[in-house]
Order: C-alpha cells, then structure tokens, then sequence
C-alpha cells in the first residue's frame, strides 16, 4: 500500500520551549486505511491533527499530503490548500447556515456531487433546516458531509465521539465507520478512548509526552505492547506468580488470557469478585501473590477453590 | 501582507489611545510637575467637592440599585414589570437634564410650589447635596442592570438551601444573595463612578466646582492649557485608583461565578402587605428617578407650546447624524480589533487593546483636551489648521472616550462563537473576505447591535468632550440644552430634552428588549 500521509521529524514546543508536544514524531498513513492516534490529554494528539492541517505551525519536520510538500523549512500551505478536511469534535457547524449552506460552504462542487453526498450520508431531506434544528447524530452526518464533499485526501477526525452518552456513542461510532468505509476515504481519528480506537481503527499509535510509543494493528498493540506505559494503558494486566516466570524477571499477561474452570490443573482461591453487568473481575490468591481474570460464571463464590490456566501464547514481556 | 495583518490591532489601539499617550508625555516632558500654576485652595476645594460627590452618590447608587435590582429579579409584585422598565429608563436621561428639571421643580415658583398653591415654597437644591442626590438618580441603573442580572441567576439549589436552614428575610439576604452579587454590583458601582468623575454638565450648572469644572475652568477660563493638564493628570491618578481596586476587588471574588447555573431559582409572588410595600417603594424610587422628571419636561413643553422653536429639530438631525456616523465608525474598529487580535495575535496587540480600553474610565473633558494637544500639534507641524476645531477631532474624542464601550460587546459576541468555528472557516473557507462577510458579521449581529445602540446612548449624552472641541458653532443638542440653561431659559430646554431622550430612550428600551438580548 502506498502513503498518502507521511510526517518527518515533526517538532513542536510550547511555552517558551518547556513543554514538548511532538518530539521528532514520523509516521505515514496508507491510502485507505483508517488511522488512530491514541493518547491521555496533554499527549500532544490534538497539536499533531492541527500541525497536519496547517491550522498549527510546527518548529521543524516534514509533512507530505499526496505527493505534495505542504510543510517543510520552505512551504507552509494554509488549511484550505492542503486537501484535508476536518470533523471536529463539536462539529463545529455554522449556527447561522441552513445544513445544505453548511455542507457546500466554501466548497466549489457541483450541485449534484452535493446532492450525492447528502443521500449517502441520508441527509438530503434536511437541507433547509437550521444545525440546532437536528440531532446531534444527524449533526455528525451533516459535519461528515462538509468534510468529504471536496475528496479530501484525509479525512482528519478530532474526537468527534467524546461529549456523548454511552448509548448513541455506539450508534454513530458504527455509522461513522460505515461512512467513512462507503466512501473509501483515508482518516485519521484522533482519541483518548481506546474502544473507540479499537473499533474503528486499522492502525493505531499510542502517543505520549510528544512521542509515538508504538505503532500497529489494535490486536498487535494490545496483545504486544512494547512498554509497560502502552500495556497498562489499553488495559488491565496480571504480573505473573513467579512459578510461572521461570528464571525470568518480569512476564506479564492480559486479564482475558487467564482463564477459569474446575478442571484445570493449578488452583488458586478467589478473594474477590466485582460484578460488572455482563461479567465478573475475579481476584484470586496463588501462593501469596494474585492474579486477576474475567469470568462469566455466576455460581462463583468468595472462599472457593478454582482451576486456572494462563495462555502461553498471549504472555507479554518487554525488552 | 501576514505581517501587516498582525500589525493591525497594536497600531489601532496606539492611534486609540493616543489623546490620552499624548496628554501623559505633554506633562513629562513640559516638566511641570509642581502644582505650581493651579492654586491650592482651589485644590483643596475641587478634591473635597469631588471626594465627596463620589461617595455621596456611590452610597445612594448601592441603595437605589441593590433595592431595585433584587426586588426586580427576585420578586413578582403589582407592577413588577413595569417598574422593571422604569428603573432602566433613567438612563437615557443625561445628569445635567434631570438636574435642570429638579432645579425647575423646586424652584421659587416653581412646580412644586404651584401644584402646592403656595408660591413661596421652594427648596434650594443647587448644593453639593443636590447634585449628589441628582447624580445617583441618573447612575443607579448601571447598578440595577448588571445586579439585576446576577440576582435573577442565583441558581435554585442556593435558595433550597437558604430555605433548609431556615434562614431568616434579612439574614439570608446580607449573608448569601447580597455577597453573590458582589461582583456585579461592583462592576455596575464602577461604571456609575467613573461616569460622575467624568460629569461636568450637572456640577457646572450646580455651582459645585469638581475637578472636571476646574479643567473647563482653567482652559476656557483662563486659557491655562498647562493647568488643565495638570488637574488632568491628578484625575487621571484618580481613575487608576479606582480601576485598580476595582481589578483586586474582581480577583478576590472570581469564586462566585461558580454558584449561578442554568437551573434558575424562579421568583417569588409576593401577596398582602408584602406587595404593597414592594409596590410603594418601587413607585416612591421611580417618581424621583423617573416621573418628576419627565413630568416637569412635559409641563414646561406644554407652557413653551405655542412658541416651540422648531429649529430643535435642526439639532437633533445634526446629533443623529453625527452620533450614527460615529457609533458606525466607532463599532466598525471595534470588530477590526477584535477580529485581529482573534486571528493574528501577538502580545504588542494585547497590551495595546489594554490601552485602547483607557478611555471609557477617562472624563471626557480629559479626552477633550488631549485632543487638542494632539490637534495642536499636528496643525503646528502641518502649518495649517487642519484638525483642529474639525469633525474628525471630535470624532477621533469619541473614539477615544468611548472605544471600550463598543469593544465589550464585540468580545462577548466573539467570545460565544467557539474557536472550532474559526477552524473551520479556515479549512473550508475560501478567502477572508468571506470570513468576515459570510461567517463573523452575520454571527456577531446581536452583539453589534447592542454595541452599536450603547454607543449611540452615551454619545448622546456626552457634553464635555463635545463642548470643547466642535466645529465652529456646530452645536449637537445636548450643547442647546446646556446652553439654554445656563441662561436660565430652563422652560425652553423642555422641547429638545424630550426630543433627545426621547431617541435615547428607544435605544434604552431596545437594548433591553429581547429582540437584542434574547438573540444572543
């Protein structure tokens, strides 16, 4: 796959140079693909989405969009010459603009190409109503819309999931990826929420203090992170009972690679159980050190005596 | 063209602020620091008068205004509503109009004497006491409208708590509702403050010399260019005080904006005797701020009736024109600045907006006579008059005194549209032009409107700054009234008063009215 995105050696400082919120960062995106930048507040993922679309200058580095050199020690081309488009994590749509004004705003397509866009993202029926006149997923569709109308060749979405309760969160997730894959455009999603970056990404860097930790599938980066800060970070982990390290240091596992059952061959007594809706976090103790699994099983008793196996395939060491 | 761009709100605000830059350097470099040219009794007296103008109408001002302001937002009474209204409207009078009048109403023979019968009852109000009392009528609105605002805010759970504990009338109002308006109550005080310091029309023809007097008095007096700077200066001084106290003040109470919510309390009906009271109180307040005064412009109109000098009308065309052009002018840089400094910031653009800002707590006789320096200078060096004595040195003083006033609600419009807006006009606008034309003026409407109508508001009002530097017998008709006036001709001032409040007060009604709040 070819790189429609590739950043070199991205710097960036703020405050008098005391706060570092790029350190260098390279990466590339491939045509297609949908791209997450995954980090806490303060990681430094926002600067990086603004430094790509211009909307943010960076001390240093390289930013290539296409085959063209939007920024580097020569150029700086402004946002709206460098074939991006933007979701934003409000919308960001103009109160005073009806939805179909809203979507062509500064936009040189046809009124057919609008009318096409409006029926994929199903919005063609609100064309003359006003943003505060729909809901917030017809919104989302509306600011889709906007930002696709041109073929931008990527698609940058700034959190445009947070501020929203748990329930619609999940419909307009699954319709932002159903979108997004209808038109075959290239994104990059920006967010601090890891179930959302692993629904919808193919790819994700894990970002931190400035600097991109790691880079890969959601499967690789969750069952292979390269550092304990990436580990800890997508989720909860077990540091494996020493008869189990055997002469190693440190081996850690996933909660969901130990698993519980009657017959299996080492046993261990549960001293805790939260309940969680759909499962139980079960805490048990093995020879003076715990260790942590999910389970399903709701005849499971605080005292009882339980089998456990851990999967060898899915330990995590770091080099 | 980048750089010119962030060039643009720094080089506003120093041509803004320049009158007032000009009068600072005049006094540094003239180097006459000692008081030497002004007479220190004189001193003495215009600092007492002013001293005691202050805080004599600083106490009434509190009363009237946290009276009105909580009995109006807390409350719902016989007549609530309209006494909301009544309690803004005295705005749109200017001091010196409700001085004339009162003077009118209690003078030897005067209104109060022939509603009486008795044409020997008369008191003479034309003292420091008098224009105290004058001068907190004309200025507690500022207090009620901003006080007003906090009061009605008070969020639900604060009185379910006041409630809870059982907390008596009184108790409840000095130790919780009264301490949440601080802020605003503080804020309304300092504007009304500044506005007395900065009063020359109603002390003038009060016959109570404040500093403001005194720097007429030594330039047009004396022809003492020197000394007005000096008295300028020591106002100035004044100013600062004031602004700083009031900066520590707002500091020490930034808590509070946290105990207003969207989860309004709703107001209490009163019933029995309650009502009455709340009624009596509200009529006693807005017949002394309100109805005397309209009362004694409308009997003199009808005395005056059948010899009207409609020339009045002359003069209100010329102030209209004149006010409208400057407001546009004034609101038109206000959102240049405000646009600049959003999107080409740079901290030379911050402190000089800072600057710019100076005016509106600057008395308009000082803007006055910095102008003139400024006029002067320029004239000198060109070789010829040409600024001086004309329009655009009278609305340059405009700008100056009054730049603040615009630019406040030009920063709270911007300040509600989000900054993902601006991104966005960035990544799929076009150009500039269309930023502004298509984006920024349509959603700043409201904002610019209500700008635009309190800028009208106080330059009609205005009577220092234009009594010293309009064009040669150019006179706006807040100039005829004064002049009327002050050749005791009061009853024939009745005609262009009403015309002049009478426009003010629709830019007061407007302002107040949803179609300019409720749009925000």
């Amino acid at each position: 796959m070819k790189p429609i995105v590739s950043i070199e050696d991205l710097h960036k400082r703020f405050c008098k140079g005391s706060v570092c919120v790029a350190n260098d960062i390279s990466f590339s995106i491939n045509e297609g693909e949908i791209f997450t930048i995954l980090g806490r507040s303060g990681s430094g993922k926002t600067t990086l989405l603004r430094m790509l679309s211009g909307l943010e200058n960076p001390d240093s580095g390289t930013i290539c969009i296409g085959n063209k050199v939007v920024y580097d020690a020569k150029t700086n081309l402004p946002p709206n010459q460098r074939e991006i488009a933007i979701v934003f994590q409000n919308y960001a749509l103009l109160p005073h603009l009806s939805i179909a004004q809203n979507i062509a705003f500064g936009s040189k397509a046809s009124q057919e190409e609008l009318l096409h866009v409006m029926q994929k993202t199903k919005i063609e029926t609100l064309s003359s109503k006003y943003p505060h006149e729909i809901s917030g997923g017809q919104q989302q569709r509306v600011a889709l819309a906007r930002a696709i109308l041109d073929k931008p060749k990527i698609l940058l979405l700034d959190e445009p999931l947070s501020n929203i309760d748990t329930e619609l969160r999940a419909i307009l997730r699954a319709e932002l990826k159903e979108m997004i894959k209808l038109f075959g455009i290239t994104a990059l999603f920006i967010t601090h929420d890891k179930e959302d970056a692993f629904y919808l990404s193919d790819r994700i860097a894990i970002m931190d203090g400035g600097d991109i930790l790691q880079i890969g599938t959601p499967k690789e980066v969750y069952n292979h992170p390269n550092s304990l800060y990436c580990a800890n970070f997508l989720g909860k982990m077990n540091l494996l009972p020493k008869r189990f390290m055997q002469g190693e240091k440190e081996v850690y596992c996933r909660l969901d690679a130990v698993r519980l059952g009657r017959d299996f061959e080492h046993k261990a007594r549960i001293i805790e159980i939260v309940f969680y809706g759909n499962f139980y976090e079960v805490t048990l103790e093995c020879e003076n050190e715990t260790l942590m699994a999910y389970s399903f099983d709701d005849s499971l008793n605080v005292g009882d005596l339980i089998g456990f196996e851990i999967d060898a395939n899915r330990l995590i060491r770091f080099v | 063209m980048q750089k010119f761009k962030h060039l643009l709100a720094p080089l506003l605000g120093l041509v803004i602020s320049l009158p007032i830059l000009s009068l600072v350097i005049y006094f540094i470099v003239q180097n006459d620091f000692g008081v030497t040219s002004i007479n220190l009794s004189e001193l003495v007296l215009y600092f007492k008068n002013t001293a005691f103008v202050l805080f004599g109408t600083a106490f009434l001002v509190l009363f009237l205004g946290i009276s009105t302001a909580f009995m109006s937002a807390r409350f719902e009474y016989f007549g609530s509503r309209f006494f909301s209204l009544t309690f803004v409207l005295p705005l749109a009078f200017p001091a010196y109009i409700l001085g004339y009048s009162y003077v009118g109403f209690f003078e030897f023979h005067g209104i109060l004497a022939t509603l009486l019968s008795q044409p020997k009852v008369k008191l003479d109000i034309l003292n420091i006491y008098g224009v105290t009392a004058i001068l907190s009528f004309a200025m507690f609105p500022y207090v009620f409208i901003l006080a007003r605002v906090s009061f009605a805010s008070i969020s639900s759970t604060v009185v379910e708590l006041v409630s809870l504990k059982q907390l008596s009338f009184c108790k409840a109002f000095f130790t919780v509702y009264l301490p949440l308006a601080y802020p605003a109550i503080f804020a309304g005080l300092v504007l009304a403050v500044m506005e007395v310091l900065s009063d020359y029309g109603t002390v003038a023809y009060f016959g109570v010399d404040t500093f403001s007097v005194g720097i007429f008095k030594s330039w047009f007096g004396y022809g003492n260019l020197s000394e007005a700077i000096n008295l300028s200066i020591i106002m100035l001084i004044m100013v600062f005080t004031i602004m700083f106290a009031e900066s520590r003040f707002r500091a020490k109470f930034r808590f509070i904006s946290s105990t207003h919510s969207s989860n309004k309390a709703p107001k209490i009906r009163l019933q029995g005797w309650r009502n009455a009271l709340a009624f009596g109180v509200s009529f006693v307040i807005s017949t002394f701020t309100l109805f005397i005064p309209i009362g004694v412009l409308l009997y003199w109109f009808y005395l005056d009736f059948n010899t009207l000098d409609w020339g009045a009308l002359s003069y209100l065309y010329r102030t209209l024109s004149l006010n409208i052009f400057s407001s546009l002018a004034i609101i038109a840089l206000a959102f240049m600045m405000v646009y600049a400094s959003r999107f080409y910031p740079s901290r030379l653009g911050v402190l000089s907006q800072k600057l710019s800002m100076l005016g509106y707590s600057i008395p308009g006789a000082i803007v006055g006579i910095g102008i003139l320096l400024l006029t002067n200078f320029i004239d000198q060096s060109v070789g010829k008059v040409l600024l001086g004595g004309s329009f655009v040195a009278l609305v340059f003083a405009y700008l100056t005194r009054y730049f603040a006033a615009s630019i406040g609600s030009v920063e709270n419009g911007f300040s509600k549209i989000d900054k993902s807006i601006d991104d966005a006009t960035k990544v799929f606008g076009t150009d500039e032009f269309e930023r502004i034309f298509r984006v920024y003026l349509p959603l700043m409407r409201p904002y610019l409107l209500s700008g635009f109508l309190i800028l009208y508001i106080d330059l009609a009002k205005e009577l220092p700054a234009t009594l010293l530097l309009r064009p040669f017998n150019y006179d706006t008709i807040a100039i005829r009234i004064y002049e009327l006036a002050s050749n005791e001709i009061l009853y024939k001032s009745a005609f262009p008063s009403l015309l002049l409040v009478g426009t003010t007060a629709i830019a007061v009604l407007l302002l107040n009215s949803k179609f300019v709040r409720g749009r925000r």
